[in-house]
């Protein structure tokens, strides 16, 4: 992999300045994706042993996990740090979730032929009940793994801008030297090539 | 060898109307050339055949040798600045000015260098991380200049990019693009309907009627030699006074007054004895020492001069701007003559009568030289 020369880093520190921290924002828009695709199949089931006060609170936390997963998006994308924190109390939603319908409706599916089995079709095709609940942890594991993403790159992002901003204010860094100290170099690797 | 060469263009458009007839410019490398005319006169369609946002229906446009009457806009190497600003309203200002960069996948240091030194020039290096929306008009059209900047083009247009702006602001970015040209030592084409603007940026003035080039040259040349009787009342505020009159035995002779000519005058004229010829007078022409009678109609103070609107003849309106403060009444007669040396003379136009009957001008009145 190619090193960055300090002057190089410098500027493309420099980048990060004037641009959204859009990766840790588009991890944790694809975390939403993720929780959509798990509450369209946890939604799709035609009979289920949990229609009941389980599925209320499920509907609350999906829809409070989205509205903060988008809000925590933008503030990343702003490089605001708090945000981490939100992201990475939503992932740990997420893997809780795992432990609740999806385990429980595994569980309570394998206890005996007395229970009735979970009839879903998803896009268009019939899934077995381990079926349905594999793919329920897989869209949370994806969706809270996003998540953690998004919080710990958001957070290194931060924190390396915060550190660059203290660095110019205080006067260890000259951006103008160090624009034109990169062009030189540019221009000598040019020449050389 | 001209950057920009633009030959017998001509525009016309698919219901067979034709906007721009035979427009011939050669346009030098950094010079700053305004187009100016009236709304639809055809400047702005000459500037976006230039750009290549609309197609060459004849001639040939060649920009540093190269000919691109049939290149897509892309290929040809000029950056166009828009009235409208179009900025990307989600993409930070900083995004706004590397945007074309990115799109050729540029380098990303080459692009931060090259979009700080445009923001330096621009003075918006404090506004790089915010939004359109968070700028004020002058500011985003200083962000739109700079997206034309940071690609280093080789014709900048600039398409009314002043007309959004309150008349202070504009006052203030006209400023800033003269001393940008300075700066930048780049070709401009400038499309405008403001001679202001017209005759205070352009190197060269083109200045447009009914899809023809009336006249080009300085802006200084326009306004004390027009061409033709269109120019002579579109350059200049407020416009040339115009009397229709004939020469008599060298005699200026008009229903409102009759004026007698001076030895120069008089030659000049002298093929045209008995014919009828206009006379034009800028309104800072005018005397307070002569023969005409003016009734004064209004008596505008402006601090630095006055206007005073009134009436020669009873019937023909005529303005006058006089360097002293003036208290004239409405009614006041006052006598008013004209500098023989700032008086203009022009042949009649040439009319014709229109479908519905009405006598329409299809060519202005040429100046007598």
């Amino acid at each position: 992999m190619k090193t960055l020369s300090p002057t190089e880093q410098i500027v493309n520190t420099d980048i990060m300045r004037y641009k959204p921290n859009r990766l840790p924002a588009m991890l944790a828009l694809l975390s939403l994706v993720f929780n959509v695709l798990y509450f369209c199949l946890l939604y799709g089931f035609k009979n289920s042993f949990f229609s009941n006060w389980k599925i209320g609170a499920s509907v609350v936390i999906t829809l409070i996990t989205l509205l903060f997963t988008f809000l925590a998006s933008e503030g990343i994308k702003g490089y605001n740090k708090k945000y981490c924190i939100t992201l990475i109390v939503l992932a740990v939603v997420q893997i809780a979730r795992i432990f609740i319908l999806p385990l429980q409706a595994l569980a309570n599916d394998q206890a005996g032929p007395e229970n009735l089995a979970l009839s879903v079709r998803y896009f268009g095709l019939d899934l077995s009940s381990e079926a349905y609940c594999a793919i329920l942890i897989i869209w949370l594991s994806l969706s809270a793994a996003c998540l953690i993403a998004s919080a710990v790159l958001g957070y290194i992002n931060c924190t390396k801008l915060e550190k660059f901003n203290s660095a110019i204010e205080s006067g260890e860094i000259d951006i103008d030297g160090a624009l034109k100290e990169e062009e030189v170099e540019t221009a000598a690797n040019t020449e050389v090539k | 060898m001209p950057e920009v060469s633009i030959r017998h263009l001509d525009k016309i458009y698919d219901g067979g109307v034709q906007a721009v007839w035979d427009f011939n410019l050669d346009i030098a490398d950094g010079e700053f050339i305004v187009l100016v005319g009236p709304s639809g006169c055809g400047k702005s369609t000459t500037l976006r055949m230039v750009a290549g946002l609309e197609d060459i229906t004849k001639g040939e446009l060649i920009i540093d040798g190269k000919n691109c009457t049939r290149l897509p806009p892309k290929d040809r190497d000029i950056a166009m600045v828009f009235q409208n600003y179009a900025l990307y309203g989600h993409m930070t200002i900083y995004e706004n000015m590397a945007f074309s960069l990115t799109l050729r996948k540029e380098n990303k240091n080459i692009i931060h260098r090259k979009v700080m030194a445009a923001a330096e020039i621009l003075d918006l290096k404090s506004q790089l991380n915010k939004k359109p929306k968070q700028l004020s008009g002058g500011q985003r059209q200083r962000v739109a200049i700079g997206r034309a900047i940071v690609r280093n083009p080789k014709v900048f247009l600039f398409d009314e990019p002043l007309s959004n702006l309150d008349a202070k602001l504009r006052g203030a970015m006209r400023r800033e693009l003269m001393l940008l040209h300075k700066k930048l030592g780049a070709t401009m084409m400038y499309v405008t309907h403001d001679q202001t603007e017209a005759l205070t940026l352009a190197d060269r003035i083109v200045c447009m009627s009914m899809g023809h080039v009336q006249q080009i040259g300085k802006p200084i040349e326009l306004y004390d030699h027009p061409a033709n009787t269109f120019i002579a009342t579109f350059i200049g505020l407020p416009p040339m006074n115009m009397f229709e009159g004939r020469v008599e035995d060298g005699k200026f002779v008009s229903e409102y007054f009759t004026y007698k000519l001076d030895a120069g005058q008089a030659k000049l004229l002298q093929s045209y004895d008995g014919q009828r010829v206009i006379l034009g007078v800028r309104p800072e022409n005018i005397t307070r020492t002569g023969s005409v009678e003016l009734s004064i109609t209004n008596n505008e103070n402006l601090g630095m001069n006055t206007l005073v609107h009134g009436k020669v003849g009873g019937t023909k309106n005529v303005v006058c701007k006089f360097a002293e403060w003036c208290n004239y009444k409405v009614g006041d007669v006052i006598k008013i003559g004209f500098d023989t040396q700032k008086m203009h003379f022009f042949e009649m136009p040439r009319t014709q009568k229109n479908a519905d009957g009405a006598e329409v001008i299809v060519e202005y009145g040429k100046a007598i030289r």
